[in-house]
């Protein structure tokens, strides 16, 4: 399922581009050059609104005040002033996010994605991240619905990773909240867990190491 | 020292000299009409006939030897009876506890009587105590056992019947006259004179202390004339000071600008001072507020144009034609460069506001996971073309601190930059979001890259280490980057601390509290 996003930018070149680079990461854009057909009032059926503060005609933060009068929809705004009162009364306004020009077309893809991050499902002591599904509750881990063998402190190790699913957690974290110990004396054994656990998932590369940090659960499969 | 003690010690050092002057000239000239009235009765004594035998006959009590003495100047006979032949003997000692024979006011035991007023008044000419008259013989030794011892050198040269003042200090109202008698062959060759000049005032001022009234009013009114000058001085200093508080905004009200005096005319002069100032400040306000607008919009113009060249060169970079490994390498140096001058044009405008009369800094409710969020997705992508591995770790909570979003974020986005640029291909960078504790944030970003000398570091975090310094020591703008965090770090009231990190590269740290309330 592609997300339709509308943007409202009235430069041309960087309207283009911006459309252009958010079709290639696989969202559908609609472009706007100004706000006039909002204030008529149509509030756009998008998953989310990239929106330009500096529009010719309507101020974009009026723009904001409309669309929120109606809608939740999660608004991203476009700021080329670096200005702080502008950034405080948009998000005052609603504004869910914002990214200050210049910006690289992946950064604005990031943000983007950020905000349309598929909630983790947790249902019923149920966590879902991709193909793994863990049962809190009796500590039984499925990987593509074949059944992996974790202790009960492996399996909170691994759900702890699982709730922010590419997001890296910090050791002393983990040591702190799942294993209940002392940073320094904990960090060897966290080590240990962690290769047990890429040994029996099968798959070392879904636990990955981030250097200086931890570990994280990769979000792409390598197969 | 205050105006009021000023004025009054001036006054007193003009007028306690004046009195004393006086005073003391009126002590001499009461000496000397005293000493003359002593010496005349003296002279009148030894004028009367028959002075020369009743003083031979009794040299030791001559003074209790009185004449027969007819009117005089203005002395009182006390009995009429009492009168003795000139050459008899002498007449008895009047009885003690009457009035002395010639002497008013006086007892005839010599005890001075508690005298009045109106008598010191008008016997000021004269002693208040008896005077007494002591004989002595050519060789200067006297007859009384009661009488003063003399030396030698007055007598040698001193003429019949010249009377000669013989007296130590101005501090004892004593005095003395010296006579040689006509009769230097007999006992009573020389006479000594003995009285004092009380009262001591009065040859010249009047004898009670009236006199001092004019002074001391004078005084009063000096006091009383400079209340209301030091008053209005007051008011002044403290209006020019209510003016200068408030950033000369305030004019100076004084009361009585319209008079004539020197005071006033300070008041108007510093109100047209203030008047200045203001006009100045004002046009400077102008001329700063014109220059910020116009760098507002100069960023602004020059921010759409990089970010479509930004998006040019990323589109450049994931086109599968660049085939030549140096083009490539163009490429990415080119996105490099790009990066690196939005990052100094993003400093710039920090600086700015930094560098202005008065930062303008709004501090509100900032989520620090998203701030660093930003930070990391803007240098990502040019560290990815770096090989510079970027990661960055937040809690899971949100951590709000108060802060002015901009400011911080442009600060962990040099911290991260820095990072990221003073690297290697193949090296790393972290950025890691922790709570100390339930009240502080800790934001730490550590590399792997060469570092900064021990030295450099050290002058890197001092105080007041300015962006121009930081410009010309650091050409690669890693100062810049460093001196804006530092200053934001201050702003903000958190502690910045840089070190080598574990890994060999820098580590920076940024700690400070969470936001109390939720707002």
């Amino acid at each position: 399922m592609t997300d339709r996003i509308l943007v409202v930018e009235d430069d041309r070149a960087l309207g283009a581009q911006v459309v252009d680079h958010l079709r290639g990461a696989g969202y559908e854009p609609t472009w706007w050059t100004d706000g006039s057909a909002m204030i008529k009032g149509a509030p756009p059926e998008v998953a989310l609104v990239v929106l330009d503060l500096m529009l010719p005609g309507v101020y974009g933060l009026d723009l904001l005040k409309v669309l929120r009068a109606s809608s939740e929809v999660p608004v991203l705004v476009l700021s080329a002033r670096n200005d702080t009162s502008d950034k405080v009364r948009a998000l005052k306004l609603g504004a869910d996010d914002y990214l200050t020009k210049p910006f690289w077309p992946e950064e604005l893809i990031e943000r983007v994605r950020a905000r349309l991050r598929r909630p983790v499902m947790v249902r019923a002591n149920t966590l879902r991240a991709g193909a793994l599904c863990l049962d809190l509750a009796s500590h039984e881990v499925t990987l593509d619905g074949r059944r992996i063998g974790l202790t009960r402190l492996e399996c909170e190790l691994l759900a702890a990773l699982a709730r922010r699913p590419g997001a890296p957690v910090t050791r002393d974290w983990l040591a702190e909240h799942v294993l209940d110990a002392e940073p320094e004396s904990s960090a060897r054994s966290l080590d240990v867990y962690v290769s047990r656990m890429r040994k029996k998932l099968g798959d070392p590369a879904l636990i990955e190491t981030v250097w200086g940090i931890g570990y994280r659960l990769s979000t792409e499969r390598s197969g | 020292m205050k105006l009021r003690t000023r004025i009054v010690l001036t006054t007193l050092g003009g007028t306690v000299p004046l009195v004393a002057a006086l005073v003391a000239l009126d002590v001499a000239a009461q000496r000397r009409a005293a000493q003359r009235a002593l010496a005349d009765l003296l002279l009148m004594r030894l004028d009367a006939p028959g002075e020369q035998a009743r003083c031979e006959s009794a040299p030791g009590d001559w003074e209790n030897a009185f004449p027969r003495f007819a009117g005089g100047i203005g002395l009182s006979i006390p009995e009429r009876g009492a009168r003795a032949p000139a050459d008899g003997p002498p007449p008895p000692i009047p009885p003690p506890g009457g009035n002395h024979p010639i002497w008013p006011g006086v007892r005839g035991d010599g005890l001075p009587e508690r005298p009045s007023r109106f008598f010191l008044h008008r016997a000021r000419l004269l002693p208040r105590s008896p005077p007494r008259f002591f004989t002595y013989d050519a060789k200067l030794h006297p007859h009384a056992p009661a009488a003063p011892e003399l030396d030698g050198v007055f007598a040698a040269s001193q003429a019949v019947g010249v009377p000669e003042a013989i007296s130590a200090s101005w501090l004892v109202s004593e005095i003395r006259v010296l006579v040689r008698t006509p009769w230097p062959e007999s006992a009573c060759a020389f006479v000594l004179a003995s009285g004092d000049t009380m009262p001591w005032l009065g040859g010249i001022l009047p004898s009670t202390w009236v006199w001092l009234t004019p002074a001391l009013v004078l005084f009063a009114a000096v006091l009383v004339a400079i209340g209301p000058a030091v008053r209005r001085i007051v008011t002044l200093t403290k209006a020019v000071q209510r003016s200068s508080a408030s950033g000369y905004s305030v004019s100076v009200p004084i009361e009585g600008t319209a008079g004539t005096d020197e005071i006033a005319a300070l008041a108007r002069a510093f109100d047209a001072a203030a008047r200045d100032v203001r006009i100045q400040f004002a046009e400077r306000e102008r001329r700063e507020r014109a220059l910020r607008e116009f760098l507002a919009n100069t960023t602004h113009d020059v921010m759409i144009p990089v970010t479509v060249l930004e998006g040019l060169l990323a589109a450049l970079n994931a086109s599968t034609t660049i085939e030549d490994p140096a083009d490539r390498a163009r490429v990415v140096a080119a996105m490099d460069e790009a990066h690196y001058m939005t990052s100094l044009l993003q400093n710039l405008a920090a600086i700015a506001r930094l560098d202005s009369a008065e930062p303008r800094v709004e501090f509100g409710p900032v989520d620090l996971g998203l701030l660093v969020g930003r930070a990391i997705g803007r240098h990502r992508p040019v560290a990815r073309q770096l090989d510079v591995a970027l990661e960055g770790a937040t809690p899971p909570e949100p951590v709000v601190v108060t802060a002015d979003t901009t400011l911080l974020e442009q600060a962990v986005s040099n911290l991260v930059y820095n990072a990221v640029r003073h690297n290697r291909a193949g090296g790393h960078v972290a950025v890691i979001l922790d709570q100390d504790g339930a009240q502080r944030f800790r934001l730490r970003v550590i590399d792997d890259g060469p570092g900064i000398a021990e030295a450099e570091l050290k002058r890197l975090t001092e105080r007041g280490y300015r962006g121009d310094e930081a410009r010309t020591r650091a050409p690669s703008g890693q100062g810049l980057g460093l001196s804006i965090v530092q200053r934001v770090a201050l702003l903000h009231d958190l502690t910045l601390t840089l070190r080598r990190s574990e890994y060999g590269g820098l580590a920076a740290s940024l700690a400070g509290p969470l936001r109390s309330a939720p707002a």
